[in-house]
C-alpha cells in the first residue's frame, strides 16, 4: 500500500491552507484583538477624547467575540463536515486530521492571539509577570468559549448564512431564558452564606469543563460521521446556556491558598426583625461583625442580600442592602520612621469591627413559611504600596495592573487657578487592566491616596470621590476621580457654626504654610490586595422572633 | 480479484430506503457502468463505496478494507468525481493542485499538465470563476492525477462538451487499461458508458436488477421487429418472462427480449405472431436496454419482478463465470 502523509503532516497541511485562504479575515482578527485590548493602553488621553476612545475600544471589546466566531466558521466550513457534496472527506486525508487542523486554527491559533493581545496589553499595565498569563487567560475566557461554540455550531451546519442565523438564533434564544432565569440566578447568587457557595462555583465550573468537552466529542463524532443529529444541537444548546449563565455566576471565590493571617478570623451575622404597623413595610437590623482582624488588614461587606426562603406563596425576594462598607482601617504600610498624621488619621475613618445595615422588605406580613435570610461575603484585602509621584499636572505611575496620571491639580504647585472648593485637591484618572469581578462592588475603589511630606514625616489622608461612573472599556477599567482632603471635621463643625478652613483643620497655622507643605508633598498611592474571603449567614427561624446568628469561618 | 465487495447493502434515510439488499462484486481492472433512473439510489451507493455515507446495514469492502474504515492511505489509492461537488471556491486551480498534490504519494505532475492542456484549463483562475464544466474538469484532474487503483465517478461528464467528453472517455478507457485502474462509473451518458465500460449494473427502486458485462448485456438483448398482417398486431396475452419491453403499432410490433440465441428467438416469434409476414432481428444499445428497463420498472412490480428474476440469473452464471 503506498504511504500517504502522516497524520500531523495533515493537520499541518489543512492548517496552513486555512491560514493562506483567511490570512485578510485573520488580520482584521489580529487588528480587532489588539484594538479592543491595546486600545486602552494608550496613555495620556484627555478625558473629553477618552470617552469616545473607551467607547469605541468597547464597542470593539463587544464585537471581538462576533469577528472571532464568523472567522472560526468560515475556517470550519471551508471543509464542512456535514456538506453532502463536501469535497475533502473525498481526499487522502484523515478526517480527525481536518478536525485537528481546526481544533488548532480554531482553538489554538485564535486565543493565542488574543491572549497575547490581552497580555500585551496587561504588559503595558507593568502587571507583574507571574499574574500575566492567569490575567491574560482569563480575559481571553470569553473569546474561547464563542470559539467553541462557534466551532461546533459550524460543524453542524453547510455555510456561513445559515451559521450566522443560527448563531443570532441560538444566543437571542439563550438570552431570553436567562432573562426568565435571571430572578433565580441572582438568588443563587446572593446564596452566598455558606461554604456550599464556593462548592457550588466549582461545581458549576466543573460541569461547565464537562460539557465544554462534550460539545468538543460530539463535534469529533460529526467529523468523524458526517452526521448530524439533534442530541448534538442539545448539547450546544447547553452549553450556550450554561456559558451565558455562567458569564453572570462567573465571580472569583477569593483566595485559595488560604493565608495564615485569615485563620482565625470570625464573621458573624445576626438577623432582626423590627415589628412595623399594619401598612408599613418590615424593617430588618442585622449586624456584621468581623472579629481577629490583625491591625494591618481590612474587611468589606460584599453583596450584603436578604432573601426569602420557602415554598408555596413564597416567593424569592431579593434585596441588595447597602453599598460597599469596609470595616476597620489598616495602619497603612509607608516605609521608613513612623509618620504624624494631620488631621484625622484614616483608620478613623472606618467602621469598628461591626456594622449595622437596615433593610425593608416589601411585604408587610411575610407568609408563615417564608423565613428572610441574611447573607454577607466578607473581602479581607489588605494594603500594598504602588507608587509615589508629585502632585502635579501630568505626573503619571503604571505599576502592577495600574496606572494613575494626575489630570489637574486644584491646589497642587504652580496652579493654585482651579481651586473649585477649598477641599478639592486634584484629579486624577485612575486604570486598571486587573481582571474585575463583575459583581464586586469594590472594583471602584481598588485605590488609597495619601499625601506625604518625606521629610516631615508627616501624612494627609486624601478621599477619592468618583467624578461619574467607571468607565468600562473592554478588560480596562477607568475612574475619574476627585481627591480631596478629607472634611469630615467640616462638616461636623458646621452645625456649631464655628466653620474653619480646611488648613485650619490639618493643623496648618495659615495659608501659606499649608501650600509650602504641599510643594513638599508627594501623591503616595496604595493598592487593596484581596487576601480571602469568608462568607456568613443570618436566618431568622420565625418571622416573628428575633433572628439567630450564624458565624462564618475563615476561608 | 475483488476490488470491491458488497453484500446485502440497506440504506435507509429516515423512512425512505435507498438501497435495497444490494449484493455484488467488481473485479479488478473492469470499468464498471451503473445505470439507473433518477433516484435509484446511483449517488448514494457511490458514496457508501466512497465511505462518505455509512450503510445501515450490510457489508461494504472497498480495497480489501471496510468502507466505513476506510484510511487516509486508502483514499490515496482512490479518486473520486462527482457532480455538485464543492471545490475550495477562492482557490485557484493551480493552488488547487499545490494542496492535493501532497497528499498522494502517486500524483503525477506531467499527467496533471497533460490533463490541464487537454481539458483548457487555467491554472491562475480562480475555482469559483470556473464555469460548470470546468469545475467538472478540474475536479477530474485533481483525481486522475494521482494515478488511481479505483476511480469513482458520478455523473462526471456534466457541462462538458462532445469533444471533451469523447476525449475524456478515450483517456479514462486508454488510462484504464494500460494502468489497471479500476472504474465504477454512473451516468445518464449512455453512448459514452457504452464505449468505456465492460461491466454494467441496473439499480432501480434501490434494487440492483442487473449486474454483467457489457458484452453479455449486447450480445443477450436483443430487439425482435415483427410486422404481422393484421391492421393491428395482437400481442400474447400473458407477456413472456424473457420479454423486457413491447411496443406496437399497427400492424409492427418491436420486442425487446433478454435472450441471446437466434434460432430459438424466431421459432418462438413464429409462435407468438402466428400472422407474422416478417421478423427480424436488431442489437440493442446499452441506452434501448436501460431505457426499456427502466419503463418496465415503472410499468408494473409484476413485471419487474419477471425481469428481476431473469436477470439475477443470468448475473448469477456471468459472475461466477468471471470469479
Amino acid at each position: 500500500m503506498s504511504e500517504s502523509m502522516p497524520w500531523l503532516r495533515q493537520v499541518w497541511h489543512v492548517f496552513a491552507k486555512d491560514v493562506r485562504r483567511h490570512w485578510w479575515m485573520l488580520v482584521v482578527f489580529v487588528v480587532h484583538a489588539f484594538a479592543a485590548t491595546m486600545g486602552l493602553a494608550i496613555p495620556d488621553v484627555s478625558l473629553e477624547a477618552g470617552e469616545r476612545v473607551i467607547t469605541t475600544v468597547f464597542f470593539l471589546y463587544l464585537t471581538l467575540p462576533v469577528t472571532a466566531a464568523l472567522l472560526s466558521a468560515m475556517v470550519v466550513l471551508d471543509d464542512a463536515p456535514t456538506e453532502s457534496h463536501a469535497w475533502w472527506p473525498t481526499l487522502a486525508l484523515s478526517r480527525d486530521a481536518v478536525f485537528g487542523a481546526k481544533l488548532l486554527f480554531v482553538l489554538g491559533l485564535m486565543p493565542l492571539i488574543a491572549v497575547v493581545a490581552t497580555a500585551a496589553m496587561h504588559l503595558s499595565f507593568d502587571v507583574p509577570v507571574r499574574d500575566l498569563i492567569p490575567y491574560a487567560v482569563q480575559g481571553t475566557k470569553r473569546v474561547f468559549l464563542t470559539l467553541v461554540l462557534a466551532l461546533s455550531l459550524a460543524a453542524l451546519l453547510r455555510d456561513l448564512r445559515g451559521f450566522i442565523l443560527w448563531a443570532v438564533l441560538l444566543f437571542a434564544g439563550a438570552l431570553f431564558v436567562i432573562d426568565s432565569l435571571s430572578r433565580t440566578l441572582f438568588i443563587a447568587l446572593g446564596n452566598i452564606g455558606s461554604r456550599s457557595s464556593q462548592l457550588s462555583t466549582s461545581a458549576f465550573q466543573m460541569v461547565s469543563v464537562a460539557l465544554m468537552l462534550l460539545v468538543l466529542f460530539a463535534t469529533w463524532r460529526v467529523y468523524r460521521t458526517r452526521l448530524r443529529s439533534w442530541t448534538r444541537w442539545v448539547a450546544l444548546l447547553a452549553l450556550v446556556l450554561v456559558q451565558l449563565g455562567g458569564a453572570v455566576a462567573d465571580f472569583p471565590a477569593g483566595d485559595p491558598s488560604r493565608p495564615e493571617r485569615l485563620r482565625d478570623i470570625r464573621v458573624s451575622a445576626e438577623l432582626r426583625r423590627n415589628e412595623a404597623p399594619t401598612g408599613v413595610k418590615d424593617s430588618y437590623t442585622w449586624r456584621v461583625r468581623v472579629q481577629g482582624l490583625s491591625p494591618e488588614l481590612q474587611a468589606g461587606i460584599q453583596i450584603p442580600v436578604i432573601a426569602l426562603e420557602g415554598t408555596g406563596e413564597c416567593k424569592p425576594v431579593v434585596s441588595l442592602a447597602a453599598p460597599y462598607s469596609a470595616l476597620q482601617s489598616p495602619v497603612l504600610p509607608i516605609p521608613g520612621p513612623s509618620l504624624r498624621w494631620r488631621g484625622r488619621e484614616p483608620r478613623h475613618a472606618f467602621a469598628p469591627d461591626s456594622v449595622w445595615i437596615r433593610e425593608w422588605l416589601p411585604d408587610s406580613r411575610l407568609p408563615a413559611n417564608c423565613i428572610p435570610v441574611a447573607s454577607v461575603r466578607v473581602h479581607v484585602r489588605e494594603p500594598h504600596l504602588l507608587s509615589s509621584i508629585p502632585l502635579e499636572t501630568g505626573a503619571s505611575f503604571t505599576r502592577d495592573g495600574f496606572r494613575v496620571i494626575v489630570r489637574n491639580t486644584d491646589r497642587g504647585p504652580g496652579d493654585a487657578s482651579g481651586n473649585v472648593t477649598p477641599q478639592r485637591l486634584a484629579t486624577v484618572e485612575q486604570s486598571t487592566s486587573v481582571p474585575r469581578n463583575p459583581v464586586d462592588l469594590y472594583r471602584g475603589r481598588p485605590l488609597s491616596y495619601v499625601l506625604l511630606h518625606e521629610q516631615l514625616r508627616e501624612a494627609i489622608p486624601l478621599e477619592a470621590r468618583e467624578i461619574q461612573y467607571s468607565r468600562v472599556g473592554g478588560p480596562v477599567t477607568h475612574d475619574d476621580l476627585h481627591l480631596f482632603l478629607d472634611d469630615s471635621t467640616t462638616v461636623a463643625t458646621e452645625s456649631t457654626s464655628e466653620r474653619r478652613d480646611i488648613w485650619q483643620l490639618h493643623g496648618f497655622a495659615n495659608e501659606r504654610e499649608f501650600d509650602s507643605w504641599l510643594r513638599g508633598a508627594k501623591l503616595v498611592v496604595f493598592e487593596w490586595k484581596l487576601l480571602g474571603v469568608i462568607d456568613a449567614k443570618a436566618k431568622s427561624v420565625d418571622a416573628n422572633v428575633p433572628g439567630t446568628g450564624h458565624d462564618g469561618g475563615a476561608p | 480479484m475483488s476490488v470491491i465487495h458488497v453484500r446485502n447493502l440497506t440504506h435507509e434515510y429516515g423512512k425512505h430506503v435507498a438501497l435495497r439488499d444490494v449484493s455484488f462484486d467488481i473485479e479488478a481492472g473492469s470499468v464498471y457502468a451503473l445505470l439507473g433512473p433518477n433516484g435509484s439510489g446511483k449517488t448514494t451507493l457511490l458514496q457508501i463505496l466512497m465511505g462518505l455515507l455509512p450503510q445501515t446495514s450490510g457489508q461494504v469492502n472497498v480495497l480489501n478494507t471496510s468502507a466505513s474504515a476506510l484510511t487516509a492511505a486508502h483514499r490515496a489509492r482512490m479518486g473520486y468525481v462527482a457532480e455538485g461537488v464543492r471545490l475550495p471556491s477562492s482557490m485557484t486551480l493551480a493552488q488547487l493542485e499545490k494542496y492535493v498534490a501532497p497528499l498522494y504519494p502517486t500524483w503525477d505532475n506531467t499527467l496533471a499538465n497533460a490533463l490541464r492542456d487537454r481539458f483548457q484549463l487555467d491554472p491562475s483562475r480562480r475555482i469559483r470563476t470556473l464555469s460548470r464544466g470546468e469545475h467538472m474538469k478540474a475536479a477530474m484532474l485533481c483525481a486522475l492525477a494521482p494515478r488511481p487503483e479505483l476511480l469513482i465517478m458520478d455523473e462526471p461528464f456534466t457541462g462538458m462538451d462532445a469533444v471533451v467528453k469523447d476525449d475524456l472517455v478515450r483517456g479514462v478507457l486508454e488510462m484504464s487499461g494500460r494502468e489497471g485502474w479500476t472504474v465504477v462509473i454512473a451516468s445518464h451518458d449512455l453512448a459514452e458508458l457504452e464505449l468505456l465500460a465492460d461491466w454494467v449494473g441496473f439499480l432501480h427502486n434501490g434494487r440492483l436488477q442487473l449486474h454483467e458485462p457489457m458484452e453479455s448485456v449486447r450480445s443477450r438483448y436483443r430487439w425482435l421487429e415483427v410486422i404481422t398482417s393484421s391492421r393491428e398486431a395482437e400481442l400474447p396475452r400473458v407477456k413472456p418472462a424473457d420479454w423486457v419491453w413491447s411496443e406496437s403499432a399497427g400492424p409492427r410490433v418491436r420486442v425487446l427480449l433478454a435472450e441471446p440465441d437466434e434460432e430459438l428467438l424466431r421459432r418462438r416469434a413464429d409462435e407468438w405472431f402466428p400472422d407474422a409476414q416478417r421478423v427480424e432481428l436488431h442489437d440493442a444499445s446499452l441506452r434501448d436496454v436501460f431505457v426499456a428497463l427502466t419503463r418496465q420498472g415503472h410499468a408494473g412490480r409484476g413485471a419487474a419482478s419477471a425481469l428481476e428474476k431473469t436477470a439475477t440469473v443470468q448475473s448469477q452464471t456471468t459472475r461466477a463465470g468471471a470469479v
